[in-house]
């Protein structure tokens, strides 16, 4: 009967204000100019899809405001009298601007992908083969990363009553899953575990429920590489939670349009469930959040924000105790969570598995086989690269398990009833990977008797297979040796195939018969580099002075010196920070802004030095070996070859 | 017709309109008379279909406004603060409604917007208040439907506008059989249009019909008694006096009931002169809510 009721009709009156087209058409426009001017000048470094962080943020953004831009209607009461007294009906109203949403934002996007796909075949050849997988998942996931924004901001829209609550409610969909699992699951188990190193299943939670990051998990927005993110396909996990994320939403989005009153505009929020559950967070997670800066006070805190919510929504006095039995709950809720994580400490700590039910354990001990950098950035129970890095590569299935287990078994039964005074020598972060794929941190105290006793697992093979994997290198006889010792940074050895393979297995057996105290006795004098002309691999070989046979080897096929100041050693350079300022002066004499610097030249002050300079890359037993780096040195030798001078960074030896 | 059958509005625990029963005639002007907050405007939103009641239903011809486009089709509702979209022109709003309502009259909203020299080309926003209201007036009137919804009538048109619209109303009703339900809270804005007021207060409807048939026995005089007497005490005794007023010589007396026998009454009385004068609706209304049991001036003032 009348034309413009038909939903197409509809879907063009949406686009009015054509807000949502100017921006998305806009932006898809500048954002495909940008993108094909970076694959002309630089098509093999560049994204345009998957792996593009702009990419990602135009799409989130996108969501957000089609969404603002299409519901604002919703906040408008003058508008929605407008519309609602117009012959149609409401939900025709509704879903015409859903639609016109999606259109003028997934349109562009498709167009814009198509484009730089076609435009990237022309200037990069290697990319044809890959350019219909990569545009097809490309347009995928960013219609995804829309989705999921798009359906939060219409839920904000619908579920709020006022522009205050909206914004409220989207933080609370985006940020809420991040405050939950990691404000308060991470921090309670940091606080109730002793042995809390990570818990996976608490980040893959905080992942998926952090809107921001799982879409930069969908569309692979951390790789840099050009081949990884053609081949990247994002896991089954994150589309699936992506895929929740949008029919969850999607449902409230259908229920709500449904239910939502025009009466409730105006107020803080449209419907009174989102009322409730809004208080409901809003004194719970608070309340965990701050509870865990002083343990206990949860149940305080929950009453006081829910008394605060309550105002938020009332600002009347008499009605800030209307909901008594939700505020007991909420009460109730916060004192199990506490005492669940407390309960839960028991069987987190006291968590051993059995032999059989563990496919592999990954050991990393904080000072061993660790540069000194790696050693100081490592802090027990933080997360770090180093410590992640060493976990990837200590990984025992085999002797390294059984013995890695005897030995973290005694960390466990120590843990328990160690006080804050053992986890101060060393720590062992562990992974238990189990048989059903589930990987299990714990970190554990190590003292001194413990970290002997490491030489069990340090012992066996497949540590050392791991701590020197020049051990698992054959067939060496065209690869390139040269050493280096800080001076001379690669001084090619002149080695015939057969001594090549002679030296790497003169060196094998060194490795694999070395105890973990001969690394007590002395720092590496000096590493070979061996370079694979095959591969274009390389593997440094520390040279320790206990290698007789290889150490005797390599004398003899080079020119090795013993130590630094076996070179022409032009002068040594100590520089100290100086905290205290005793004398007159802002800055005594013989010092520089707080920092005294000490020049060594002279034959009778060098020869001070003498057995005591290590250069700092060979400083790689933070705890068998300590160096001292009470001050920055840095010594000036000639290398021989060239002449030149050379700066080497040192540290000092403590000991004979 | 319109039948608005026991309706109510609750607003969580407000009842901004509460079992209201009116039926409205084809052809006829009702106005809903009402201070702020006396429920006129909920219940213009629910007869235009914006809210739902929440006991209660309204009909047009036997059918259910709420999320009933078919029914809506036949209503114009125009709301104290109209929207319009930004930047556009009543050209552009006489076509946005002609593709909703299929009986629009564009000609005829061209030449009315023409006879009060309004620009359809300028932008809506650059118009004054009063223009506004008149570009909307032009765009309900000839929307084409048979029911027009408007609240707060006339508010913001000066009073030779105001006589304008209300002659291009009077002439739209006779000519379409257009029916109007106008909203207003002032008495002088409806008094002379309407041919039906219903009078809301407190969310409920407390008087609503012809008030000019009902006047009837409702009557006006202006009295003379000698000697400046005041007969207000004497009067009351005899007569049921709605109103009376002395000033000097004058006494102005508004009383109900059968208008020779007030008139021998107060012949009764010697007065020097008496004479009969028009009464107003507000006196009418007086006499009602008297009747009624309400202090008019409670709901008024």
């Amino acid at each position: 009967m009348i034309s413009a009721r038909y939903l197409c009709n509809w879907i063009k009156e949406a686009g009015r204000g054509h807000v949502t087209a100017f921006l998305s058409w806009g932006g898809f426009s500048i954002y495909t100019a940008f993108a094909i001017f970076g694959l002309k000048n630089d098509p093999y470094f560049t994204l345009f899809g998957v792996g593009s962080a702009s990419l990602l943020y135009l799409c989130m953004g996108l969501g957000i405001l089609a969404a603002a831009a299409g519901f604002w209607y919703l906040k408008q009461p003058v508008m929605l009298d407008f519309y609602y007294s117009l012959p149609v009906k409401k939900e025709v109203i509704f879903w015409s601007r859903y639609i016109h949403g999606i259109w003028h934002v997934l349109v562009p996007l498709y167009i814009s992908m198509s484009v730089c796909g076609i435009y990237e075949c022309s200037v990069n050849q290697g990319f044809e083969a890959y350019a219909g997988s990569y545009v097809l998942k490309s347009a995928a996931m960013f219609s995804m990363v829309f989705f999921i924004f798009y359906h939060i901001t219409i839920v904000s829209f619908l579920a709020g009553g006022r522009i205050v609550t909206v914004l409220v409610l989207f933080a609370a969909f985006t940020y809420g899953g991040q405050a939950v699992f990691q404000g308060i699951g991470k921090a309670y188990a940091v606080y109730f575990f002793r042995t809390f190193y990570r818990i996976p299943a608490l980040e893959t939670m905080k992942e998926v429920l952090t809107p921001r990051q799982l879409s930069g998990k969908l569309t692979g927005a951390f790789i840099y590489d050009k081949k990884e993110a053609l081949d990247y396909v994002p896991g089954k996990e994150d589309v699936l939670a992506a895929l929740l994320w949008i029919l969850l939403f999607a449902v409230l989005i259908v229920c709500m349009e449904r239910r939502r009153k025009v009466e409730n505009v105006g107020k803080l929020f449209a419907f009174f469930a989102a009322e409730r559950v809004f208080v409901f967070f809003l004194s719970v997670v608070p309340a965990l959040l701050f509870g865990n800066i002083v343990m206990g006070s949860g149940i305080v805190l929950v009453f006081l924000f829910h008394i605060l919510a309550e105002f938020f929504i009332e600002r009347q006095g008499r009605k800030l105790f209307r909901r008594k039995w939700q505020m007991a709950a909420e009460c109730m809720i916060v004192l199990l969570v506490t005492w669940g994580f407390s309960a839960g400490a028991r069987f987190f700590d006291g968590f051993f598995p059995e032999r059989n039910e563990v496919d592999a354990v990954r050991i990393c001990v904080n000072g061993v086989d660790m540069t000194q950098e790696e050693y100081m950035k490592n802090s027990f129970g933080k997360e770090s690269y180093e410590t992640e890095r060493k976990l990837e590569q200590y990984k025992f299935t085999e002797d390294g398990l059984r013995e890695g287990l005897l030995w973290i078994g005694s960390l466990k039964k120590k843990a328990q009833n160690t006080d804050k005074q053992g986890w101060k020598y060393s720590f062992a972060t562990v992974c238990y990977q189990m048989k059903d794929g589930r990987m299990r941190y714990r970190v554990y105290p190590v003292d001194e008797e413990d970290f002997q006793a490491f030489s069990m697992v340090f012992e066996t093979k497949e540590y050392k297979e791991k701590a020197y994997p020049a051990l698992l290198w054959e067939d060496v006889g065209d690869n390139r040796f040269s050493w280096k010792d800080g001076v001379r940074s690669s001084q090619i050895l002149k080695l015939t195939k057969e001594e090549k393979e002679e030296f790497l297995e003169t060196y094998k057996k060194e490795v694999l018969g070395f105890r973990m105290e001969e690394l007590k006795s002395a720092a590496p004098a000096g590493i070979v580099e061996m370079n694979s002309e095959k591969w274009g691999e390389k593997e440094e070989l520390l040279i320790y002075p206990f290698f007789e046979e290889s150490y005797a080897f390599l004398k003899r096929h080079g020119e090795i010196k013993e130590e630094l100041l076996d070179y022409p050693v032009r002068s040594i350079k100590v520089t100290e920070n100086v905290s205290g300022r005793k004398g007159k002066g802002y800055v005594k004499d013989g010092h520089a802004g707080g920092m005294k610097v000490e020049h060594y030249e002279t034959k009778e002050e060098l020869s001070q030095w003498r057995g005591r300079l290590i250069w700092e890359e060979l400083d790689v037993q933070p705890l068998l070996y300590p160096l001292g780096y009470r001050s920055r040195i840095e010594a000036e030798a000639v290398e021989p070859e060239s002449g030149a001078v050379v700066k080497v960074k040192c540290c000092e030896k403590m000991k004979e | 017709m319109i039948q608005v059958e026991n309706v109510t509005k609750n607003f969580d625990s407000i009842c901004a309109v509460n079992q209201i029963s009116i039926e409205i005639p084809d052809g006829c002007m009702f106005g809903l008379l009402g201070t702020n907050g006396a429920g006129k405007s909920t219940l213009l939103r629910m007869m235009a279909g914006v809210l739902d009641c929440s006991a209660g239903r309204i009909l047009y011809d036997g059918e259910d406004v709420y999320e009933n486009p078919v029914c809506k089709a036949s209503v114009f509702y125009l709301p104290d603060m109209p929207y319009y979209f930004p930047n556009t022109n009543l050209e552009e709003m006489v076509r946005f409604y002609r593709r909703h309502y299929t009986g629009f009259e564009r000609e005829n909203a061209a030449y009315m917007a023409g006879l009060l020299n309004l620009d359809m080309t300028l932008p809506l926003r650059t118009f004054s208040k009063g223009m506004k209201r008149q570009a909307f007036l032009i765009l309900a009137l000839c929307s084409g439907t048979k029911y027009l919804l408007c609240d707060e009538v006339f508010d913001g048109l000066d009073p030779v506008m105001t006589e304008a619209m209300k002659e291009l109303f009077r002439s739209r009703i006779k000519e379409c059989k257009l029916t109007v339900v106008a909203a207003a809270h002032k008495l002088k804005d409806l008094e002379d249009i309407c041919h039906n007021i219903g009078i809301m207060h407190k969310g409920g409807v407390l008087r609503s019909g012809d008030m000019r048939e009902r006047s009837g026995n409702v009557v006006k005089l202006q009295c003379v008694f000698g000697g400046q007497r005041d007969m207000r005490e004497e009067l009351e005794k005899e007569i049921q006096v709605l109103r009376y007023e002395k000033d000097g010589y004058f006494t102005t007396l508004v009383a109900k009931g059968d208008k020779k026998e007030i008139l021998e009454r107060i012949k009764r009385k010697a007065p020097v002169f008496v004479g009969e004068i028009p009464v107003s609706l507000e006196e009418i209304f007086m006499a009602e809510m008297k009747e009624a049991g309400y202090d008019i001036r409670k709901v008024f003032m």
